[in-house]
C-alpha cells in the first residue's frame, strides 16, 4: 500500500473565491481546474470520500486545509463534483470509470492514483480449519490463473449482473466453513429477498466447494466483523474487506483478491457539458411557480423567501417531485435530508445547496399531558445517548446513503414487555418514513424502533397525511409523531423532543436547471407547452381535459369534440393546433398514425379506475373489485396485462370470451364507450381491451356473466349513476366532481394527460388513390366492419319506422280527442307538446332513459322509439291541426246540414280535403326523423351513426366512415319519401279516372 | 261659426260677416254692433261670405237698422240668393236697404 | 210544421234573438228580411241547429229538437240548407257532391243516387257538368249545384241563407230562377234575402226581423205596401232616419248642426235642402219651442226617402196643445214656412209628446 506523504502549500489566488465561498455558503465560484492531487490541499477544497474507507482519515491527514466530507451515495457524489459542489471525490477508479462510461457527465478522473487498497479475505487466527491461510491462497491463485476471479469481478462489479451461478457442493461434506459477511454491501454481499448474493458470496461457495465443506454464512456489521474472526466465531470474512495495517494486526489476511486503485474524480471543463457556474441560486426562483407542502412551516418559508411566486400546494414530496418533473412547477421547498435522498432516488431532481433556513427536526408529543411528557423525557434520554455514541450518525449514514441493502428496519424483536407505543407518521416521506418492500422504513422509523427495542416497547405505526399528524397526536390516538420541523408556532401546540436530525429547508429544482444542458427536442414545431399559448386546443366533451388545458394555457382557445376520432381529424386538418389526450391514447394513435406525437409535459396524472354506483350493492361490488385489482397488482399480473394491451402487436391481445361466461351468481352490466384504445374498444365486432379484460376476469372469478353496453362517453357515468349498469369503465380519472355522483374502485392504471401535436417530421403522404383504397379497406373490409354498418342501418330503420307508425297514431289520436274543444284534453296536449318540442331530442331521450325509466330495465332502442314517437306524434298533431284548420268551416256546416254526424262529417268530408295540405309537411317530418335518430348513441343504442363512430375510433379516419354514413342516411330518407309519395298519389281524389268514379253504375248519355 | 270683420273709414263702418248668423251666433253680432256704433254715420253689412241666416239674424239686423236710422244709414250688401229669399218672404227686403 | 217558442240566442256581446215566436206551416215560403245584424241568419241557422239556441224551443212536427239528447241528424235529414258561400265539397266532382249524402245517410244505392243526381242536375240546368269539380264552375253554377245537392236528400224544409248575396249581379238571375221553381213545387222554404222584389214575387209570408225578434209578420202586400209598424216602414222605404232629442236648454245645438250636416252628406242631400232642414230645425226647435216652458224634451226626427228624394222633419213635444202657427214668434214662423212645402200640426192628448208638427222640406228652388 502506498500513500502520498507529500504536502504542498500553494499561494492562494482564490482568496476572493474563499471569501465568496463563505458568503454563499455551499455554492462555489469558478475555481481553477484540478489537474493534480496536490491541488486538493488548497484551503477550502471540498473532498468527498466514502465513510468506510481508510482514505477518509488519510485525506484529512494529507490535506488538513481541505474539508473532507463523507459521501456514501456515489451518484450524488459524482453529480456534486460535476456541479462544483464538491471539488473532488476520492473513490475506486474502476467504479468511477464505469460510471463515466455509462453516462456520468461533466467529470473526469485524475491520472494519478491517490492510493491503492487491497481487498482480501480476512481469516480467523483460531479457525479449526487447518492451514486455512495456505489453503485460501492456493485457492485464490488457482482462480486467478483460470480467470475466474476476473470473470467474477466483471460480472458482479462491472456489469452488475446479479445472477448467482450454481455451484454444487460435494456430497460428503466433511468440514464446516463459517463465513462472516455483512450482507449490506453491493455488489459483494447483499440480500435479494432472503437470498444472499454477491461477489463474496460466490467466492464463499466456490471455496467451500473447493474445500469440500459446507458453508454457513454469519452476518455481522462492519464494526464487528473483524472481531468475529478474531474470536473465532467465523473462519473467514468475505465482504469486500479492505486490508488495513490495523486489521492486519488483529487477523491474518489472504492474498489480495483484487486491488482497488483509488483516485480523485474532478470536474471536467470544456468537455461536453458545461458545469454549473454556481450563479443559480434560490433567489433566481422568486417569481417562478413554487411547490409548497401544506402547512404553516413551508407556507411561511415560501412567503418569506419567494414573495413574488405563484404557489401550488401539495400534500407530499412525491407529489411535488412529479409536479416538478412534469413541468407544473419550477421548484419546491423541502428539507435537506429529504432532498438528498430524493436526489439519490431521482437524479433528475436536485436542490440548491444553500439552505434557506436551518432547522432541527424532532418528534412531537402531546402538550400538557404528564404521560406524554414522561415518554418524551425517556426519548430525550435515549436521543442524548444516541447522539453521543454515534448511533445517530449511523442512522444518517444508512438512510441518507445510497446503499439500499442497509435500508431495512427490523421490528420483529420488539418485546413489548413495557407496553406499546403508537406513533403516527406520513409514509411517503423519504427518507424519514416510507414503505419499502411493503414494510415501514426510514430514518425516523429506524430511530423509533431502536428506542423501542431498548426500552422494551412494541410499536404501532399509523399513517396520516402531513397536515393531519399534529391533530392525530393531540387527539390522543397516538403518542407522538415523527419528523417535525421545530418552529416557535408549533412549540405552542406540541411538546417537542430533543433534536432527532439536523437540516434546513432548501429549494429543490430540476437537475437540468443547474447545468445548461442540451437542446430541447422540438416536437411538431413546439418546443414546449408554453408555445401553445393562444392556440386552439381540442378536448373531448365530458372529460376533464378542458379544465386542465385551460388552467395550463389560460390564453388558449378550447375547442370541444364529441369523439376522439373527430378531434384527430381536426388536428390533421389543421383546425386545431394540439389536443389534450391521455398518454396511453396518444400512444395508440401514434401506432396507427406516424404523424402524431406528443409533448413531454404532463398536464396531470390521474389514477384510472372503474366507476360504481353509490348504492349498497354498488359499494359491495366495488369493494370486491378493488380487492381483485389489488391482488392483481401485488402479483404483478396487472403490469403484465398492461404491457400486453399497450404494446403495438395486436395479435397478442387476446382475452377470454365474454359471451361464454356463465351467470352462476348473476350478471353484471358494464358501461363502456368502446372507442378508447387500448382500454375498451371494438375489434372484429367484439368489444375488448385492458379494462374489458379486467372486468371479464373478475367476472370469471366471481361467477358472473358480463354484458357490455356501449354508449357515448357522457352516457357512461350517467348510466352508472342511474343504476342502469353495475359498473363502468372508460379510462375514467377519479376527479372530485365525478366522485359526487359515483364511487371509484382501486385504480388500475395511472394515466397522464399530454398535449398531442402533429409531428412535422412525419413522412410524405401517399397518393390520393392509394389513400382512398386504404381507407376503404380499413373502413369496410377489415374485421368485416361492413357488418357493423348493416347492423346500424337495421337499428336506425327500426327506430324510424316504429316511431313513424306509433307517432302518427298518437298524433292522430290526440288530435281527435282535442278536436271537440274538450278543455282538459286541449290544455294537457298543449302542455305536452310544449314540453316535447321545447327541448332538444337528445335531452328528451336522456331524460327518458336515465330519469323516467332509470330504474326500469328497458333497452335503449325501446326508449328511443318512445322518445321519437312522442316527438313525431307532437309534430303530427301540429300538422293535423294546421291542415284541418285550413279547411273552411262551411264544409263542416254543409255536411251537418245534409245530416252528417260530427264524426262522419270529419272523416268523409273534412279529412280527405285536409290530407293534401298535410302530406308535404309529413314527408318533411319523416326525413327529419331519420336524421334525428343519429343521437340515439347517447342512450346506448348502436345505430348507424354510432357504428360510424366505432369504426372511426379504430381507423382514426374521417373520409370514408363519415361519407358512407351520410350516403346511407341520404338513401334511407329517399326510400321513405318515395314510399310516402306513392301513398300520396294513391289517395289524391283528383287522380281518379272516370271509370273509377262510375264503377257499378250504369251511366246515361 | 261666425266671423265678424270690422273696417272703419272715418265715420263709415263696414262689418263683414263670414259663416252663419243663427240663434247661437246672433248675440255675438249684436254685442259687436252695440259696442261699435257710436259715432258711425254709415253702417255697411257685407254678406259676401255669409252662408246662412235665420230669424235670429234678422232680428239683429232690424235692431241695427233702427239704431242707424237715428244716426245715419245702414245698408246690407252682397246678399246671396238664398238669404235674399228669406229677406223677401219676411218682408225684410222692404225694411233694409239692400244693395 | 215548425214551431218556434221563445227562441233566444245570446252571445257575449249581443243578443240577436231575444224572444222569437212563430209558426211555420207546411208549404209556407217565408222570406226573412231586415237590417243587418238583426238575427236573420241566426234565426234560420237555429232552425237546423247549426246554432244552438240559448233558450226556447224549436218543435219539428211536435218534436223538440232543442232537447239535449235529441239526435240532430234526424232533424237535419229533413231539412236542407243552401249557404251564401255554396260550401260545395271541393274534393268531389259535381255528381259525387250530389251522390255522397244520399248514399252515406239515406243508404241509397250508387245507381239510385246517380240517377237522382243526374235528374237534379238537369233540373237546375247543369247537365253535362257532372264530372267537373266545383272549382271549375262559376258562382251561379256552384249555387245551383248546391241547391241540387240539397234537393238530392229530398228534404221537407229548405232553408236558404242569402243565396244570391255572394253572386255577381249577372248570375243572380239564374239562381233566382231555380229558387222560384222550387218555391212553386210546394216545399216549405225560408229564405233570408235582401232581394225584396224577388221575395215579394215568390213568398207567401214575410218576416221582418228587428229588435231581437220577428218585428212584423205578414203577407208580402201587407209588409211591403202597408207596413204597420214604424221600423218596418222605415226599412221598406229604406228610410234614412236621424233622430235628435232636445232635452233641455243646454242642448248642444252646434253638435246637432254637425250631425245634420253629416246626415245630409251621407245621404247626398243637396245643400239648399240642407239649409232648409237646418232652418226648419232652428226655427221650430230653437226659436219657437225652446223659449216656452215645459216643452222639453223635444223629439226631432228627420226622414229621408231616397226613392222619393224627400225629407220629412217631425217635431214632437209635450205639454198642452200648442200650434206654432198660433204662436207669437211670427218672424220665425214666416221663415219656417219659407223652408217647407207642407206643414201639418196634430195634437194627441193621449200621447206624452202629443204635439206633432210634421213638415215636408221644400225641394224646389
Amino acid at each position: 500500500m502506498v500513500h502520498r506523504n507529500k504536502r504542498r502549500m500553494t499561494a492562494l489566488a482564490c482568496f476572493l473565491a474563499l471569501a465568496l465561498t463563505m458568503l454563499t455558503g455551499c455554492g462555489t465560484k469558478d475555481k481553477e481546474e484540478i489537474t493534480s492531487l496536490d491541488q486538493l490541499g488548497e484551503p477550502g477544497t471540498k473532498i468527498g470520500v466514502p465513510g468506510d474507507m481508510l482514505e477518509f482519515e488519510t485525506l484529512q491527514q494529507d490535506y488538513p486545509e481541505a474539508e473532507v466530507l463523507v459521501y456514501d451515495n456515489y451518484p450524488l457524489a459524482y453529480d456534486d463534483v460535476a456541479k462544483g459542489r464538491l471539488d473532488a471525490y476520492v473513490y475506486a477508479r474502476r467504479e468511477m470509470e464505469f460510471a463515466i462510461e455509462n453516462g456520468t457527465a461533466g467529470v473526469r478522473l485524475l491520472d494519478e492514483n491517490y492510493s491503492k487498497n487491497t481487498v482480501a479475505v480476512g481469516l480467523s487466527p483460531i479457525s479449526p480449519i487447518p492451514d486455512l491461510q495456505e489453503k485460501i491462497n492456493t485457492f485464490i491463485s488457482e482462480l486467478n490463473a483460470d480467470g475466474t476471479l476476473d470473470d467474477m469481478y466483471m460480472r458482479w462489479v462491472i456489469l452488475a449482473d446479479d445472477t448467482m451461478p450454481k455451484i454444487t457442493l460435494p456430497e460428503h461434506l466433511t468440514v464446516q466453513l463459517r463465513v462472516g459477511t455483512t450482507g449490506t454491501v453491493m455488489p459483494y454481499s447483499y440480500y435479494v429477498g432472503t437470498e444472499l448474493r454477491g461477489y463474496d458470496i460466490e467466492l464463499a461457495y466456490r471455496f467451500a466447494a473447493w474445500l469440500g465443506a459446507d458453508v454457513e454464512f454469519k452476518i455481522y456489521d462492519f464494526g464487528g466483523i473483524v472481531t468475529a474472526a478474531e474470536t473465532g466465531d467465523v473462519d473467514c470474512i468475505m465482504s469486500n474487506l479492505y486490508y488495513t495495517p490495523e486489521k492486519g494486526e488483529a487477523i491474518p489476511f489472504s492474498d489480495p483478491l483484487f486491488d482497488v486503485e483509488v483516485t480523485a474524480m474532478v470536474r471536467a471543463t470544456g468537455e461536453g457539458s458545461e458545469a454549473s457556474d454556481g450563479t443559480v441560486s434560490w433567489q433566481d426562483y422568486n417569481g417562478k411557480r413554487l411547490g409548497v407542502l401544506v402547512g404553516p412551516l413551508m407556507e411561511d418559508t415560501a412567503a418569506e423567501f419567494f414573495p413574488d411566486s405563484e404557489y401550488l400546494y401539495f400534500d407530499s414530496y412525491p407529489d411535488c417531485a412529479t409536479a416538478l418533473l412534469t413541468g407544473k412547477i419550477d421548484g419546491f421547498l423541502g428539507d435537506e435530508p429529504g432532498m438528498i435522498s430524493m436526489h439519490a432516488e431521482q437524479p433528475e431532481i436536485d436542490y440548491i445547496h444553500e439552505p434557506l433556513t436551518e432547522n432541527n427536526y424532532a418528534f412531537a408529543f402531546r402538550k400538557d399531558d404528564p404521560e406524554s411528557a414522561a415518554l418524551c423525557k425517556e426519548l430525550n434520554e435515549f436521543l442524548a445517548r444516541a447522539w453521543a455514541d454515534g448511533t445517530m450518525d449511523e442512522i444518517a449514514e444508512i438512510w441518507l446513503g445510497v446503499d439500499e441493502a442497509r435500508k431495512v428496519v427490523d421490528m420483529s424483536d420488539l418485546t413489548g414487555e413495557n407496553g406499546t407505543i403508537r406513533v403516527v407518521t406520513t409514509s411517503t416521506d423519504m427518507p424519514w418514513s416510507y414503505i419499502k418492500d411493503g414494510k415501514n422504513v426510514g430514518y425516523d422509523i429506524d430511530l423509533v424502533v431502536r428506542f423501542c427495542r431498548e426500552r422494551g416497547y412494541s410499536l404501532e405505526l399509523g399513517d396520516v397525511d402531513f397536515a393531519g399528524r399534529i391533530p392525530a397526536v393531540q387527539s390522543g390516538k397516538y403518542d407522538f409523531t415523527t419528523d417535525m420541523n421545530v418552529t416557535p408556532e408549533r412549540e405552542e401546540q406540541v411538546l417537542f423532543s430533543g433534536p432527532t436530525a439536523h437540516g434546513g429547508i432548501v429549494l429543490a429544482v430540476r437537475s437540468s436547471d443547474l447545468t445548461t444542458t442540451g437542446s430541447v427536442v422540438a416536437k411538431g414545431g413546439y418546443g414546449s407547452v408554453d408555445e401553445l399559448a393562444g392556440k386552439r386546443i381540442g378536448v373531448v366533451t365530458g372529460t376533464i381535459h378542458d379544465s386542465l388545458a385551460a388552467k395550463r394555457l389560460p390564453t388558449a382557445q378550447i375547442v370541444y369534440f364529441n369523439t376522439t376520432a373527430d378531434m384527430i381529424d381536426a388536428l390533421k386538418a389543421g383546425k386545431i393546433d394540439a389536443m389534450a389526450r391521455p398518454q396511453s391514447g396518444a400512444l395508440f394513435i401514434s401506432y396507427e398514425d406516424k404523424s402524431i406525437t406528443w409533448l413531454d409535459e404532463h398536464l396531470t396524472d390521474a389514477d384510472v379506475s372503474f366507476a360504481f354506483p353509490k348504492t349498497k350493492d354498488g359499494a359491495a361490488l366495488r369493494e370486491r373489485f378493488s380487492v381483485y385489482i389489488r391482488e392483481l397488482r401485488e402479483s404483478g399480473e396487472l403490469e403484465t396485462l398492461r404491457e400486453k394491451w399497450f404494446g403495438e402487436d395486436e395479435s397478442v391481445k387476446t382475452m377470454l370470451d365474454i359471451s361464454a361466461l356463465p351467470a352462476t351468481n348473476g350478471m353484471l352490466r358494464l358501461a363502456a364507450t368502446g372507442t378508447q384504445m387500448p382500454f375498451n374498444y371494438v375489434r372484429d365486432n367484439v368489444i375488448v381491451g385492458f379494462e374489458i379484460e379486467l372486468a371479464a376476469r373478475f367476472c370469471e372469478e366471481n361467477g358472473f356473466a358480463l354484458q357490455v353496453e356501449q354508449m357515448n362517453f357522457d352516457g357512461v357515468l350517467a348510466s352508472v349513476q342511474a343504476g342502469k349498469c353495475d359498473f363502468a369503465c372508460a379510462c375514467l380519472a377519479a376527479t372530485e366532481e365525478r366522485k359526487e355522483s359515483v364511487d371509484f374502485s382501486e385504480p388500475h392504471f395511472a394515466e397522464s394527460v399530454v398535449f398531442v401535436v402533429l409531428d412535422s417530421t412525419a413522412g410524405k403522404q401517399e397518393s390520393f388513390l392509394d389513400g382512398v383504397r386504404a381507407s376503404f379497406e380499413k373502413t369496410f373490409i377489415r374485421e368485416n366492419r361492413w357488418q357493423l354498418f348493416v347492423e346500424g342501418i337495421g337499428t336506425t330503420m327500426l327506430i324510424t319506422v316504429l316511431s313513424i307508425l306509433f307517432g302518427t297514431a298518437l298524433g292522430f289520436g290526440v288530435f281527435m280527442l282535442c278536436r271537440n274543444g274538450n278543455p282538459v284534453a286541449n290544455v294537457l296536449t298543449r302542455f305536452c307538446v310544449w314540453l316535447v318540442q321545447g327541448m332538444p331530442v337528445v335531452v328528451l331521450l336522456m331524460i327518458l332513459y336515465y330519469v323516467i325509466f332509470g330504474k326500469i330495465a328497458i333497452s335503449g332502442t325501446a326508449v328511443s322509439v318512445i322518445g321519437f314517437t312522442l316527438v313525431f306524434g307532437a309534430a303530427v298533431y301540429g300538422m293535423l291541426k294546421a291542415g284541418v284548420g285550413a279547411i273552411d268551416r262551411g264544409q263542416t256546416e254543409a255536411a251537418y246540414a245534409l245530416g252528417y254526424s260530427d264524426h262522419k262529417a270529419f272523416f268523409r268530408i273534412v279529412l280527405p280535403q285536409a290530407i293534401p295540405h298535410f302530406l308535404p309537411s309529413y314527408k318533411g317530418q319523416i326525413t327529419a326523423l331519420i336524421k334525428a335518430t343519429a343521437v340515439v348513441g347517447y342512450v346506448a343504442v348502436q345505430d348507424l351513426t354510432k357504428m360510424g363512430d366505432i369504426v372511426r375510433s379504430r381507423t382514426y379516419e374521417a373520409f370514408f366512415p363519415l361519407i358512407a354514413v351520410a350516403v346511407i342516411y341520404f338513401v334511407l330518407a329517399a326510400i321513405l319519401t318515395f314510399l310516402v309519395n306513392k301513398v300520396e298519389i294513391r289517395i289524391d281524389p283528383r287522380k281518379r279516372s272516370r271509370k273509377e268514379l262510375l264503377k257499378g253504375v250504369k251511366a246515361d248519355d | 261659426m261666425l266671423n265678424i270683420t270690422k273696417n272703419t273709414n272715418e265715420t263709415e263702418l263696414t262689418v263683414s260677416l263670414t259663416g252663419r248668423l243663427d240663434t247661437t251666433t246672433a248675440p255675438e253680432l249684436e254685442k259687436e254692433l252695440r259696442d261699435s256704433l257710436d259715432g258711425v254715420t254709415t253702417l255697411v253689412i257685407d254678406m259676401t261670405a255669409l252662408d246662412y241666416i235665420s230669424s235670429a239674424g234678422l232680428r239683429v239686423l232690424l235692431s241695427a237698422q233702427k239704431t242707424m236710422n237715428k244716426q245715419g244709414e245702414m245698408k246690407v250688401v252682397h246678399v246671396g240668393e238664398t238669404i235674399m229669399e228669406i229677406f223677401e218672404v219676411t218682408g225684410f227686403s222692404d225694411i233694409l236697404i239692400i244693395e | 210544421m215548425i214551431e218556434l217558442k221563445h227562441l233566444r240566442k245570446q252571445y257575449e256581446n249581443a243578443t240577436p234573438l231575444k224572444d222569437v215566436n212563430a209558426v211555420i206551416n207546411d208549404g209556407d215560403v217565408i222570406s226573412v228580411i231586415g237590417p243587418s245584424g238583426t238575427g236573420k241568419s241566426t234565426l234560420i241557422r237555429c232552425i237546423n241547429m247549426l246554432e244552438r239556441p240559448t233558450g226556447g224551443q224549436i218543435l219539428l212536427d211536435g218534436v223538440d229538437i232543442t232537447a239535449p239528447k235529441y239526435d240532430l241528424t234526424l232533424a237535419r235529414r229533413r231539412m236542407g240548407m243552401v249557404f251564401q258561400s255554396f260550401n260545395l265539397f271541393g274534393h268531389l266532382t259535381v255528381i259525387e257532391n250530389l251522390m255522397l249524402a244520399p248514399m252515406d245517410i239515406l243508404k241509397k244505392s250508387k245507381q239510385e243516387a246517380y240517377d237522382t243526381g243526374m235528374a237534379l242536375l238537369r233540373r237546375v240546368g247543369l247537365a253535362g257538368r257532372e264530372f267537373q269539380y266545383p272549382e271549375q264552375l262559376s258562382g251561379g253554377q256552384k249555387q245551383r249545384v248546391a241547391i241540387a245537392r240539397t234537393l238530392a236528400m229530398d228534404p221537407d224544409v229548405v232553408l236558404l241563407d242569402e243565396p244570391t248575396s255572394a253572386l255577381d249581379p249577372t248570375m243572380v238571375g239564374e239562381v233566382q230562377a231555380v229558387i222560384r221553381d222550387l218555391a212553386q213545387s210546394g216545399k216549405t222554404m225560408m229564405i233570408v234575402t235582401h232581394e225584396m222584389n224577388f221575395a215579394r214575387a215568390i213568398c207567401n209570408r214575410v218576416f221582418y226581423m228587428d229588435e231581437g225578434g220577428i218585428y212584423e209578420d205578414g203577407t208580402p202586400e201587407q209588409i211591403f205596401d202597408h207596413p204597420k209598424k214604424e221600423l218596418t216602414r222605415r226599412f221598406i222605404k229604406k228610410l234614412k232616419v236621424l233622430e235628435l232629442n232636445v232635452e233641455s236648454r243646454d242642448y248642444d245645438f252646434i253638435g246637432a248642426g254637425a250631425e245634420i250636416d253629416r246626415y245630409c252628406m251621407q245621404n247626398d242631400i243637396p245643400p239648399r235642402t240642407k239649409y232648409r232642414i237646418r232652418l226648419a230645425f232652428e226655427e221650430l226647435g230653437q226659436q219657437m219651442l225652446l223659449p216656452l216652458l215645459g216643452r222639453t224634451p223635444i223629439h226631432v226626427t228627420l226622414e229621408y226617402a231616397p226613392t222619393e228624394e224627400q225629407v220629412t222633419v217631425t217635431v214632437a213635444y209635450g205639454g198642452e196643445r200648442f200650434d206654432p202657427a198660433e204662436g207669437d214668434n211670427e218672424l220665425s214662423y214666416m221663415v219656417l214656412k219659407r223652408a217647407v212645402d207642407d206643414l201639418a200640426f196634430s195634437f194627441d192628448p193621449e200621447r206624452e209628446a202629443g204635439n206633432v208638427v210634421r213638415v215636408l222640406i221644400r225641394e224646389k228652388a
